[in-house]
């Protein structure tokens, strides 16, 4: 017997595990009626969307579902029986009333929780659960509760937190779990993570396909709607996680669920008024074990559809031309935006005393500085001729051959290096190895070419010495990983670097390393790829054109996953719908990574690979975009430095704090003004 | 922003969004902009709009719109969350 068909027995356990669960409702037996919605049974009402039935518990009782999945003329389990809409004691929601409307079930009644006193708090509730329209996408159904509170609720956070939303699957047998059914399973948690597990606050959503019992299940939570969360109870992504739960039976069992789940919480009120409980959830048979990018892929386009794009603007917005004109205006502040280093002239990283955080130092300025702002201004300026403007850009061209040491044969971003000198390797990949290039291709400049050349042999040595999977820190000279992080994703700098290399050189041994590049990143887990969002989007960008199109989907579907598909409802003067976490674990949006996010994007459709979501994207920023200037929402009257945006939109994982970060000059003629 | 969204192309209907792709193809300022741009339009919002497109850097010149080969007159209508990629020559 082979080692996988000595425990190919652990499918058929575990895939009666559901069933076998299902006391109170005899399903095996339940004949499918293809096309037709499912009317009232004794045991309640059901509603089916696609291949799935879902079916509540009966008028009167604690309100409960347990979906199906279509199988030939029966209809199997595919999750446990008795799943509340919302999980914890302070919501036993009784029906009063239970009625189909249309492709909905809607239900109210009464529940009982405490109140700050402690005392019974009796409150009404109403739900919608609704089969969502396949013409728009997949057969997702719908899961809105509201609770309908006259005062405070204090919640139970003791050995369990509340309120959680949790969609429990299976149970089965701990001893097969280990045997190989946690081997059979693919999960795909939000939010991202950085390489050291440190979580970040974008894509609210779980993938888990479950091949021991064939079932994928997805679930996406609409935090636009869930505006109580707050420090009072349990502040977002700071304590839940959409993810996978397990729980452990004394009698050997143990039960799976998934959905949006938290093991602390930092306080126990739940607010008066409204409080509203919005998800989404989709099952599908699946039998194959798939690869974990096939995964990405199938969840990821299941969820597009999903994103909806709000089509308002902010107050200040006008058109991006006025805010580049402004831009360029506030660049040529000399006091506010400019630093000089040794006779050289440079642009400071933050709009002189605007970070809360960081201070220029007198004797430095940054390659990231510079070349976000030459970039784009080198085209703006053939649009819009200006000596004076042309002159600052010359004295900036002049600086860059400087950042290049020959004796390490790399570029710098500290135009003024220090001893030992110690990378973030996002930055020379992408400041050094793409946008240095194209400005030197872009200013006809040899010099800087010839660099950019040079370094690349320097970084094909770190690609070679790490098999493409970089570390974050190292040392420049000796090429050494510092510390224990990792950030795979340059991977995908460095593969869009090597096309440019082949651009100006014509060998086709660049090419080579792009696509070694890109496959490397293709083969690591993807939760591992998750820092610079760009960083993806380059890859993708590399993929399109080496003709490698399912890994540039793939790519651009794990971009994605670090973008916010909701608003953020505790920030009423901005909104981050369709803007991007600036890096994983930052927890915030920001003007750079937001623009340089979806700029590959222009290329990768350029060649054909044109996803409609992504536009979606897109134009979500190009209204958005405009919150990151300084009173935005108020009175824009007067206010120094007004066309360079802040680096950072407040969230509520960070308790607002909008700009304090500062107003990153690196981002004016590049990122808000030009590009 | 603007070299993506409204240097190179610009649409008189603000809710619909025209997008350059050409930035990165761009490697000499001297030859910026192209007399062949490539765009994608698209219309995120739930009704037909009608689009009249202006190409900027033709200063005036006759341009010359087309998508996959077949020409669009300056004004046409686009479908409800319908995307049009386009080529404009001048």
């Amino acid at each position: 017997m082979s080692h996988l068909d000595r425990r190919g027995f652990m499918k058929a356990l575990l895939a009666t595990a559901a069933g076998a669960s299902s006391a109170r409702v005899a399903v095996s037996g339940l004949t499918a009626s293809p096309g037709a919605d499912t009317e009232t049974t004794a045991s309640g009402l059901s509603l089916e969307n696609g291949e799935q039935l879902l079916r509540f518990s009966s008028l009167g009782e604690k309100l409960t579902f347990q979906n199906f999945l279509r199988a030939g003329n029966a209809w199997q389990p595919a999750t446990l029986i008795g799943i509340p809409l919302v999980t914890g004691p302070s919501f036993p929601l009784v029906t009063s009333a239970l009625r189909r409307q249309g492709s909905s079930v809607v239900c109210e009644g009464k529940a009982t929780a405490a109140g700050l006193d402690g005392q019974p708090l009796e409150y009404p509730w109403s739900a919608e659960i609704c089969a969502l329209d396949q013409s728009v996408g997949e057969p997702w159904f719908r899961f809105r509760t509201t609770l309908h509170l006259p005062a405070p609720v204090r919640l139970h956070q003791e050995s369990q937190i509340e309120p959680q939303i949790i969609v429990w699957l299976t149970s089965g047998s701990t001893l097969m779990e280990g045997q190989s059914g946690s081997w059979r399973r693919i999960l795909l948690e939000q939010p991202t993570r950085n390489s050291l597990g440190a979580s970040g606050n974008d894509l609210p959503a779980v993938y888990l396909l479950d091949q021991n019992v064939g079932v994928e299940t997805m679930m996406f939570f609409e935090m636009s709607n869930m505006g109580w969360m707050s420090v009072e109870n349990l502040p977002r992504f700071l304590v839940y996680r959409c993810s996978s739960i397990s729980r452990i039976g004394r009698d050997g069992t143990q039960r799976l669920g998934i959905g949006l789940v938290a093991d602390q919480a930092t306080g126990n009120v739940l607010p008066a008024g409204d409080v509203s409980f919005s998800y989404l959830l989709l099952q599908r048979p699946l039998t194959r074990l798939l690869t974990e990018q096939e995964a990405v892929v199938r969840w990821q386009q299941a969820l597009l559809p999903l994103f909806e794009e709000k089509l308002a603007w902010p107050r200040c917005a006008t058109t991006w031309k006025d805010f580049a004109a402004g831009t360029i205006d506030d660049l040529q502040e000399k006091n506010a935006a400019w630093v000089e280093v040794n006779g050289h002239a440079g642009l400071r990283a933050y709009v002189k005393d605007s970070s809360q955080l960081w201070k220029q130092p007198g004797d430095n300025f940054e390659l990231m500085t510079v070349a976000d702002v030459l970039w784009p201004s080198l085209l703006y300026l053939r649009l819009h001729p200006s000596p004076t403007f042309e002159l600052e850009c010359d004295q900036l061209l002049a600086d860059l051959p400087a950042f290049y040491h020959a004796d390490t044969g790399s570029l710098s971003n500290d135009f003024g290096r220090g001893p030992n000198e110690r990378a973030d390797s996002w930055y020379p990949f992408e400041n050094g190895l793409i946008k240095y290039p194209m400005i030197g291709m872009l200013a006809g400049s040899k010099p800087v070419t010839n660099h950019f050349l040079e370094a690349f042999q320097t970084a094909q040595k770190m690609a070679h010495q790490y098999d493409y999977l970089f570390p974050i820190y190292y040392q420049v000279s000796s090429l050494r990983a510092e510390g224990a992080g990792t950030n795979y994703a340059v991977a995908g700098l460095y593969a869009w670097a090597a096309l440019l290399a082949y651009r100006l050189t014509g060998e086709e041994r660049y090419r080579d390393e792009a696509r070694q590049a890109i496959r490397v990143l293709c083969t690591v887990p993807a939760s591992r790829l998750f820092h610079e969002p760009q960083e993806l989007a380059y890859g993708a960008l590399a993929a399109v054109e080496l003709g490698l199109r399912d890994e540039a989907t793939y790519l651009l579907y794990e971009e994605l996953r670090m973008f916010y598909w909701c608003s953020d409802p505790s920030q009423k003067s901005h909104d981050i719908r369709g803007m991007v976490q600036a890096a994983a674990s930052i927890l915030y949006p920001a003007f750079k990574e937001n623009v340089e996010a979806i700029l590959p994007w222009t290329g990768i459709m350029k060649r054909g690979l044109v996803f409609e979501g992504l536009l979606r994207f897109m134009d979500q920023q190009r209204r958005n975009n405009f919150s990151f200037f300084q009173e935005c929402s108020g009175n824009r009257q007067g206010i120094p430095m007004a066309f360079v945006p802040y680096e950072n939109l407040g969230t509520l994982e960070l308790g607002g704090q909008t700009g304090n970060v500062g107003k990153e000059s690196m981002a004016p003629a590049s990122r808000s003004g030009c590009t | 922003m603007y070299l993506m969204f409204e240097a190179l192309g610009r649409l008189s209907d603000r809710e619909l969004m025209l997008v350059n792709l050409d930035l990165l193809d761009t490697f000499e300022a001297k030859s910026f902009p192209a007399q062949r741009l490539n765009f994608i339009l698209y219309n995120p919002t739930a009704d037909v709009r009608s689009a009249t497109i202006t190409i900027p850097p033709a200063e005036g010149r006759k341009v010359r719109l087309s998508e996959n080969g077949k020409i669009l007159g300056q004004s046409f209508q686009v479908p409800a969350r319908a995307t049009v990629q386009i080529a404009a020559e001048f």
